[in-house]
């Protein structure tokens, strides 16, 4: 995790007005005869609460760090979370904490921590916004305050480590549907779909009706699922038959089942979710 | 976060504390009737619960404090009009739904308000008392601004405050040290502590703007008086050695003083508290051993031939007389004022006479004294100070270095009585015109441009009437509908999903399901579904709702809009007063 510390701080408008009284305060004792010590001593005491003020809520940020950050994949298309894990590595307690991602304009939805005590730790969680396939880079997060008395706001940035990963959207038929290689007693047909291979294709009926029906097996699924691009080739297009693979990868995740995925560009480990996750975003044809 | 809330403490603190500083405001009765007015449902708001919505304050505030310049013109130098304006600010603002904004509103009306005060009655504040104001503002300001869920611990907050208050006040102080300064005192003041005034001695001390004292008038008393009468006695020189003039005796002034206020002396070496002359000669009594005295005249100075001259078509006469004939002479004898007349000797009285007559007061108060001793009327210089800086705010007169004045007393005998005698004044008129600048608040530079034009201002509106009132109107609405214009097209570049938020959360805060400080819109959503069951699938529809708006659909869908409020709007219009846990 990349930190920055450096921690930026502009005044609010509240705070230029306290610089505008501060000013008039001192300028008016000026030009009122024997008034002049007396305002520029009150002057001084505002622009020093001015400098309190900016130092405390520069203050306020000074050992908040993102801890770490998690996002799940998701099917491209859907609104997204990202989890953050706030801590506090300074003595102090800070107060009126706010997150957001960036650009601002994109993220609307910021997260509040009220109080983040002495070595505690939170997590957060933000939506992300829907976004096409693929491995993407986590947005920047900006961390700001106005506390302690709303004068100034002071933010800090961090660049989180790590990428988004966004599944094509799942499409096609499922994978209790498909009949497999092993076997089993037919119980029944039904209307082919892409992704069912010829072998199980209920002749007669083609024949006679012109129709193509498959035959449905009873329990079908092995141990292991192998989720195999050529098994696809049914499906029209890189997308569909990446779309079909992410809806056998998601089940198999649901049935806790084992699998395997096999890529044109090579096979994941046998259960890893998270890479045949990736290697699904990040797919492109060799 | 708009969102946040103060505590009911929190608020009852910056009331009470805004109730005090309008305690020391010298409000004016009917702005005091208002903003106690403004207090009280303030409170009563605090209490429930409750507030007004924030234009309701802004308007609260806007017509009671225009309400009050209206009323009050001329306005420009009463503190309490000045005062009465930030003081209803901020109890309108604390009319509002108790947001930390509002009490930051409020916090600064406050400081405002402490500016007035500090500015209309200098004196009676001390830095301890700024300090410690400033301070328990800051603190309480903090403890507003803090959440409401979290108690504050009021000990490490002060020690926070402090930590850094400390060093920096030194550091702003040490800076400030630095700053030019007309507070500041001086060694230098003419009165020198041995009762000589060299030759020349007046020029460096009229030089020099440092105040030398400050004299206070009562607040309810009558004001001092004018400017021209304002004659501070100092030293009375009685020994006469031409342009030297020396205290040969410590002189009582017998006369009663008039009621002046107390003196704060600045300058150190100032030997004695001068005093407010009376206007009118006092009755007095002149020994015959002291009046030879006071007739005495170097003899290099009474046989001067251009002594002789100036003397030349005086003849005896009554000393008023006398004394008005002086003046002539010298207001037409082709003198001149100058702080800077070049050299002139102890005795070279004849030659500033005849040849040079250039000098400033010193100078014309010695020359006269030579003069109306030669005419046998006894007379002395008095040396002190003349006129001062008026402040009606603080009703202070602030006595410089350059308000350091010579002047001469002539014995009349018919009177019994001592005659005042400024021969400066037959010279210049440029004393008189510097007292009424300083006297006149309108006059002073930073005035000036202003209070005339308001002055103007007014005068007109009043030749106008009702045509004038017309206009302001107009120009009033016009202005407030652009803002309101504004506002709307602010309103309507927000984002649907945020705008439709509102206006569920609006509805929603009636019905008493308050979203709660840092609470996410989702997160809210799904707490009203869990909190409130029969409701749920409502809320769960309109959380799901939001969020395809905000987060799936394109910005500019008012279909999708609609939707969304088709979905809140029974939702919440369904839901009933009751209270829900917090999260």
């Amino acid at each position: 995790m990349a930190v920055r510390e450096r921690i930026y701080i502009l005044p609010l408008p509240a705070g230029l007005v306290l610089a505008a009284l501060v000013t008039l305060v001192i300028g008016t004792g000026y030009a009122l005869e024997g008034a002049e010590e007396a305002s520029r001593f009150l002057g001084l005491s505002l622009f020093a609460t001015g400098l309190v003020v900016l130092l405390q809520t520069n203050t306020n940020l000074r050992g908040v760090e993102v801890q770490g950050v998690r996002c799940p994949p998701i099917p491209a298309g859907t609104p997204g979370e990202i989890f953050l894990t706030l801590t506090n590595r300074s003595p102090e307690p800070r107060t009126g904490l706010v997150v957001r991602l960036r650009p601002l304009r994109r993220h609307r939805e910021p997260a509040f921590v009220p109080v983040l005590e002495p070595g505690a730790t939170v997590v957060l969680r933000l939506p992300l916004p829907p976004v096409s396939r693929g491995i993407h880079a986590l947005p920047p997060l900006r961390i700001s305050t106005i506390r302690p008395a709303g004068f100034c706001f002071a933010w800090k940035l961090f660049q989180p480590v790590g990428d988004r990963v966004i599944l094509p959207a799942p499409a096609g038929i499922s994978w209790a549907q498909r009949a497999t290689a092993s076997g089993g007693d037919i119980t029944g047909v039904r209307p082919a779909g892409a992704a069912d291979p010829p072998a199980r294709t209920d002749w007669k009926i083609l024949a006679r009706t012109g129709r193509r029906m498959v035959r449905e097996a009873e329990d079908e699924t092995p141990d292991l699922r192998l989720l195999r691009w050529s098994d696809t080739r049914e499906s029209e297009g890189v997308e569909r038959r990446l779309a079909q693979l992410a809806l056998w990868l998601l089940e198999a995740r649901g049935d806790g089942a084992d699998f395997l995925l096999d890529l044109p560009d090579g096979r994941s480990p046998t259960g890893a979710f998270h890479e045949a996750c990736r290697r699904l975003a990040g797919y492109r044809l060799p | 976060m708009r969102n946040d809330v103060v505590s009911p403490r929190a608020r009852g603190l910056i009331l009470g504390l805004t109730a005090l500083h309008g305690w020391l405001a010298p409000l004016p009765d009917s702005v005091g009737a208002v903003f106690l007015l403004l207090l009280a449902v303030g409170a009563w708001r605090a209490w429930s619960g409750r507030g007004l919505p924030w234009w309701v304050a802004i308007v609260a505030a806007g017509v009671s404090g225009g309400w009050v310049l209206w009323t009050s013109a001329p306005w420009w130098w009463r503190p309490g009009v000045w005062a009465a304006v930030p003081a209803l600010a901020a109890a309108a603002f604390l009319l509002g739904p108790g947001r930390p904004l509002a009490l930051v509103w409020a916090y600064l009306a406050n400081m405002i308000l402490l500016g007035v005060l500090v500015l209309a009655s200098a004196h009676e504040w001390s830095p301890a008392a700024i300090v410690v104001d400033v301070l328990v503002w800051l603190l309480a300001l903090q403890f507003a601004y803090h959440p409401p869920t979290v108690p504050l611990r009021w000990g490490a907050a002060l020690a926070n405050i402090l930590r850094l208050f400390l060093p920096v006040g030194l550091a702003v102080a040490a800076f400030s040290a630095l700053l030019p300064s007309r507070d500041e005192t001086s060694a230098v003041s003419g009165f020198t502590g041995r009762g000589i005034l060299e030759a020349g001695a007046f020029g460096r001390v009229r030089l020099s703007d440092r105040p030398v004292f400050k004299a206070f008038w009562p607040p309810d008393g009558p004001p001092p008086p004018a400017a021209g009468q304002l004659y501070w006695r100092g030293d009375v020189l009685e020994g006469n050695a031409g342009f030297t003039w020396r205290r040969l005796r410590p002189m009582t002034v017998a006369a009663p003083v008039p009621a002046v206020p107390r003196l704060e002396i600045l300058d150190p070496m100032l030997t004695r508290a001068p005093q407010l002359e009376p206007s009118e000669p006092v009755a007095s009594v002149l020994a015959e051993a002291d009046r030879a005295m006071l007739l005495e005249v170097p003899p290099a100075v009474s046989e001067d031939s251009e002594v002789q001259r100036f003397l030349q078509p005086l003849d005896p006469m009554p000393v008023p007389a006398a004394l008005q004939h002086m003046h002539e002479r010298f207001a037409s004898g082709g003198f001149r004022y100058s702080l800077r007349p070049g050299r002139l000797r102890r005795l070279d009285l004849g030659r500033f006479l005849g040849t040079t007559k250039v000098g400033y007061c010193e100078h014309y108060a010695a020359a006269a004294a030579n003069l109306l001793r030669t005419q046998g009327i006894p007379s002395r210089v008095v040396v002190g100070f003349r006129g001062g800086s008026w402040n009606p705010w603080t009703r202070t007169l602030t006595v410089r270095g350059l308000h350091a004045h010579a002047w001469v007393e002539a014995w009349d005998g018919q009177a019994s009585a001592w005659r005042r005698f400024d021969p400066t004044d037959a010279v210049t008129n440029e004393l008189a015109l510097r007292d009424e600048a300083a006297w006149d608040p309108r006059q002073w530079p930073w005035t000036e441009w202003m209070g005339k034009r308001w002055e103007a201002i007014w005068e007109e509106f009043q030749q106008t009437g009702w045509a004038m009132a017309g206009a302001v109107a107009v120009l009033t609405a016009g202005v407030g509908g652009l803002g309101w214009w504004l506002r709307a097209r602010h309103w309507r570049k927000q984002h649907p999903a945020r705008r439709a938020l509102r206006r569920l959360e609006r509805r929603a805060h009636g019905a008493g399901l308050k979203r709660q400080p840092g609470e996410t819109p989702m997160a809210w959503m799904q707490r009203m579904a869990t909190a409130r069951p029969e409701r749920a699938p409502w809320w769960r529809e309109a959380a799901a709702e939001y969020r395809r708006l905000a987060y799936e659909r394109p910005p500019a869908s008012g279909q999708a809009r609609g939707r969304l409020m088709r979905k809140i709007v029974p939702a919440s219009a369904v839901e009933t007063k009751e209270t829900v846990p917090p999260r």
